[in-house]
This record gives structure tokens, C-alpha cells and sequence, in this order.
């Protein structure tokens, strides 16, 4: 019988994010750029909030987040 | 389980590399940062390590969850071809067929459509629809539409809607609505075409492709099933025709010797009272007689085979029962000792009977005993069956009196090997003939109809 193609690893993450948990990390992570590009915070902190921006950028698109991945958390509603 | 564990260690894991990492880095390069660099440096792995780890459970836990769908599906796919196994009529197999394919993928409807020579829909099966939805529908479907397309292609057929799909046609005023199918046909060996047809699934997702292997694997797994039904019809078949013509040989050695030999002995007492010689035919006359009785023996020893057959209460009963009525009709003493436990398969228990009751015949005919004994035991795998006589036995080297080979004996003979038996025959001249019989008791289904080589 023919086997369908395997769909690549990151399109087979099954989301454990909700719309508000998505909202609320896309919102921290603007939060955070401005906080550092406006200024607001300097040193390491502001390289800290640069750094770590990208994590709530990337887990809020995605609505998947490795934490709760491992630890078996989900925000959506089964 | 163990996946959630080895989250555990893994993150521990992580978090004692990152430590080991940020040691290594201060030892090699002793450049020193400040507690934020290093946090921040840290943090930075540990992140980036939490990330890939993520990656790589979330994947390993799908493969998981797919393992385990399979495995519960192997499963349920195993229980029902048990089930369909044990079934050998083919109605009520195809009910099964359809009512386990309909549970196996859990599905709203399913349907089995039984496709006769010229390609209509001969029968038409179904689960998931009450009778009085049945009553509405009317007339079965003919093939028309859809079902015809799988039925005449002899294809899967997968669809999410199938209103829209423009083959769809021929559906009656209160056909319950549907809108995902999936369809395969049942591919036999034997003449048996037919597919079958599942709708809706419980979950209202459509159809997918695992969905599809599994209803080709249970399809494959029915298809087995009515070859075997089949070929226990078949089986039937032939036992029946060779039981026709065993009659029609005990027949003709039996009933229609003696007759012959009546006419015979008529022709010459009609000569003898022509010439006068009342004395000589007075003396025919009693053996014409004793032949009549003869053959009225043979006729209800006969008929009394014929009516008793295997019993559900097992052997021992059915042997009872032929035991006291040969018993009233020959006059021969009978001691029977049966054990109630045996138990053959029914096909192998009719064997058995027909095999006692030809040794019966022919103490009988020929041993000219006063008493039979008759036993019946079970040793763990085996049962033995004695018939001892105390007549006047006979020379099993020496050729038969009449020059006609013992067929009665062929016969037990080819009996005892259709049910795996061994049949044993002991004879001394003048003290009697014992008659041992071995069968294995609770193996195969079919053996019973095992041709003899």
C-alpha cells in the first residue's frame, strides 16, 4: 500500500497553547522589545529582554511551547 | 509511562549540562563575567536545550500515540477475526461482518453488499439501521450510484462527501443522511463476491487512511472467514455423498442378496409342490422364512441407525439409547459400560456411532453371540471404544466364506481413519471377536471430514 510522505516534525506538533495564552506571550513579547528598545531597561537586563523576546514571539505563532510540552501542560480546552 | 520519565531525567539532564558547561567555560577561558553575564549566558542554553528537547518529545509522543492506535487496533482487528472464526453459516457471518467492521472504526453506519454473477446486488446487510428504518427505506439498493462504482471497479473508495461526489445517485426519500464513506471490497477465493461500506465516523472527522488499512486488513480477515464457510459446505457436500453411497453398497450387499436368494428359493418351491415333493419344499419353505426374518432384521437394524444420530448430551447417551433398542430387537444381551464425560466433535461422533453400530451388525449376522459388552472410556487425549462378542469369532487370515471381501470391516476401517482413529480387531475361532477402537477426543474442526487415503 502507499505510505503517505511524513510531515515534517514541526508540522506535527500537536498545539497546547490556547488564543489567550498565544495573545498574553505575543503581548509579553512586544512588551519586552519595547521595554529595551525605548529604553526603559539597560545592561543586562535590556540584552536579557532582546535575547528572550524571541521566545514568547516564537511559542505565541506556533501555539506550541516546549515547557509545557515536557511537562505535559496544555492551555486548550480538550 | 516510560516517556514522562525520561522527560524527567532528560531536563535534569539539560540543567546538569548547562552547570558542567558554564564550569568548563570558566576553567578554560577565565574571563570573568559578572553574575548577569553568566545568567544570561546560561539562561540562553538552557532555553535554546529546552527548545530541542521539546522538539524531540513532542515527536517521540506522537510516534507513541500512533504505536499505541495501532496496537489497540491489531487488537480489536485479532478479537474479531476470532469472532468471525467460530461462525459457519453464512448469514449470520456476514451480520458479524458488517456489525465488526462498523465497531472496529466506529462508524455511524455499515452496510455489506453480496454481488451476484451478472454484478447486481444480490443481498444487502446492514448495521447502524433500526428495522423500521429499514421497513421506510423500502426495496434493497441494486447498485446504482455508488455503490455501484466500488462494486463494479473492485476499488477502495474514499470520500468526506459524498452528496457532492457526482456519482452519488439512486438514494430513497428516507435514506438516513450520510456524508463521509468508505468502501472496500471482499476479495475470496471462493465464489463469494461482495465489498464493504462504512459511513459517518462516530467522531465526525472523515475518513483517513489508517481508517482505510484497517477496514482492508478486517476485509481480508472476512474474506477468510466465508472461504472457510464455504468450504464447510463443501465438506458437508461430500460426507453427505459418501454416506449416500455407503447405503447404497449396504444396500446391495445386504438386503438385496437375501431378496435375490428369496426368489430363488420361491422359483424352487414352486418346482418341488409342481413335483410333488411337499417334504422338500416344507424344508425351503424354512429357510425362505429364516431369510425373511433376516432381512427384517437388516431393514430395522437399518432404521434404527438412521434415526439416532450424535446428541448434544454426548455420545454416551445417543450409544445408550441405540444399545437398549438393538438390544429389544436382536435379543442379543448388551452390557454397557459408557462413561458420560467423553465428548467428540458432532462430525467425529457420528463417525464413532456408525462404527459401533456396524460392529453390532455384524455380531448379528455372523458371530452368533448371546451377549455383547460394550465399553466406552477416556484416557487424558483418547477415547476407547470395545465391542466384545462371545460368539464364534472367525480367522481374520483366512478369505471370507462367500469369497466376497468383508466390506463391513473396509467400512469401519475407512471410518475409524476419517476421525483419526485406530481400529483394532482381535478374533479367536469359537471364543468370540473384541472390536478396539482409539480416537483422539478435541482436535481440529474439519478432521472429521478428512477423506480416507
Amino acid at each position: 500500500m502507499r505510505r503517505p510522505v511524513e510531515s515534517l516534525p514541526l508540522e506535527q506538533l500537536s498545539r497546547n497553547l490556547s488564543n489567550a495564552d498565544r495573545g498574553i506571550r505575543l503581548a509579553l513579547s512586544v512588551a519586552l522589545l519595547v521595554a529595551c528598545l525605548a529604553r526603559w531597561v539597560d545592561g543586562h537586563l535590556a540584552l536579557a529582554f532582546f535575547l528572550f523576546a524571541w521566545v514568547p514571539i516564537v511559542t505565541g505563532l506556533a501555539g506550541w511551547c516546549p515547557v509545557y510540552q515536557l511537562f505535559g501542560i496544555s492551555s486548550r480546552r480538550k | 509511562m516510560w516517556t514522562s520519565r525520561l522527560k524527567w531525567y532528560s531536563f535534569l539532564g539539560l540543567v546538569l549540562f548547562v552547570l558542567a558547561l558554564d564550569g568548563i567555560r570558566t576553567a578554560l577561558y577565565p574571563i570573568q563575567f559578572d553574575t548577569g553575564g553568566r545568567l544570561l549566558l546560561d539562561g540562553f542554553v538552557l532555553t535554546g536545550g529546552i527548545f530541542l528537547l521539546g522538539l524531540l518529545f513532542a515527536f517521540l509522543e506522537r510516534q507513541e500515540a500512533r504505536l499505541e492506535r495501532q496496537r489497540a487496533e491489531l487488537l480489536a482487528l485479532h478479537h474479531a477475526a476470532i469472532d468471525l472464526g467460530g461462525e459457519l453459516g453464512l448469514a449470520p457471518l456476514l451480520q458479524k461482518i458488517v456489525d465488526g467492521a462498523h465497531d472496529l472504526v466506529a462508524t455511524r453506519y455499515g452496510a455489506l453488499s453480496v454481488i451476484d454473477r451478472a454484478g447486481r446486488i444480490e443481498a444487502f446487510v446492514t448495521a447502524g439501521i433500526s428495522e423500521e428504518q429499514r421497513v421506510r427505506l423500502g426495496d434493497p439498493p441494486v447498485g446504482r450510484g455508488l455503490l455501484g462504482v466500488t462494486l463494479h471497479h473492485g476499488k477502495h473508495l474514499r470520500l468526506v462527501d459524498l452528496a457532492s461526489d457526482p456519482r452519488s445517485a439512486g438514494f430513497p426519500a428516507h435514506h438516513p443522511k450520510m456524508s463521509s464513506l468508505l468502501a472496500v471490497p471482499i476479495a475470496c477465493r471462493s465464489p463469494f463476491r461482495g465489498n464493504l461500506y462504512l459511513a459517518d465516523k462516530l467522531d465526525g472527522e472523515p475518513f483517513d487512511e489508517s481508517d482505510e488499512a484497517t477496514l482492508v486488513r478486517f476485509a481480508t480477515q472476512a474474506a477468510n472467514a466465508i472461504d472457510a464457510v464455504h468450504l464447510h459446505e463443501q465438506l458437508r457436500a461430500v460426507a453427505i455423498e459418501e454416506e449416500r453411497l455407503r447405503l447404497a453398497r449396504e444396500m446391495h450387499d445386504g438386503v438385496a442378496q437375501i431378496l435375490a436368494s428369496v426368489n430363488a428359493r420361491a422359483q424352487a418351491i414352486r418346482e418341488h409342490l409342481r413335483a410333488g415333493r411337499a417334504e422338500d419344499a416344507i424344508q425351503l419353505l424354512e429357510r425362505l422364512a429364516a431369510d425373511a426374518r433376516s432381512v427384517h432384521a437388516e431393514v430395522r437394524e437399518g432404521i434404527l441407525a438412521l434415526r439416532s444420530s450424535s446428541s448434544t448430551d454426548g455420545i454416551a447417551t445417543a450409544l445408550k439409547d441405540y444399545l437398549e433398542e438393538w438390544q429389544d430387537q436382536t435379543g442379543i444381551a448388551v452390557d454397557s459400560e459408557l462413561e458420560p464425560a467423553v465428548r467428540f466433535l458432532p462430525e467425529r461422533e457420528v463417525q464413532v456411532l456408525r462404527i459401533v453400530q456396524e460392529a453390532l451388525a455384524n455380531v448379528r449376522k455372523h458371530a452368533g453371540a448371546s451377549r455383547v459388552q460394550v465399553k466406552l472410556t477416556q484416557l487424558e487425549k483418547e477415547a476407547t471404544l470395545e465391542v466384545a462378542d462371545d460368539g464364534r469369532g472367525f480367522d481374520a487370515a483366512a478369505p471370507p466364506h462367500d469369497g466376497r471381501p468383508r466390506f463391513g470391516l473396509v467400512t469401519m476401517r475407512e471410518r475409524a481413519q476419517a476421525v483419526e482413529g485406530e481400529l483394532e480387531i482381535e478374533t479367536v475361532p469359537e471364543r468370540g471377536t473384541r472390536v478396539r477402537l482409539r480416537v483422539p477426543v478435541g482436535r481440529g474442526n474439519l478432521v472429521g471430514f478428512r477423506r480416507s487415503a
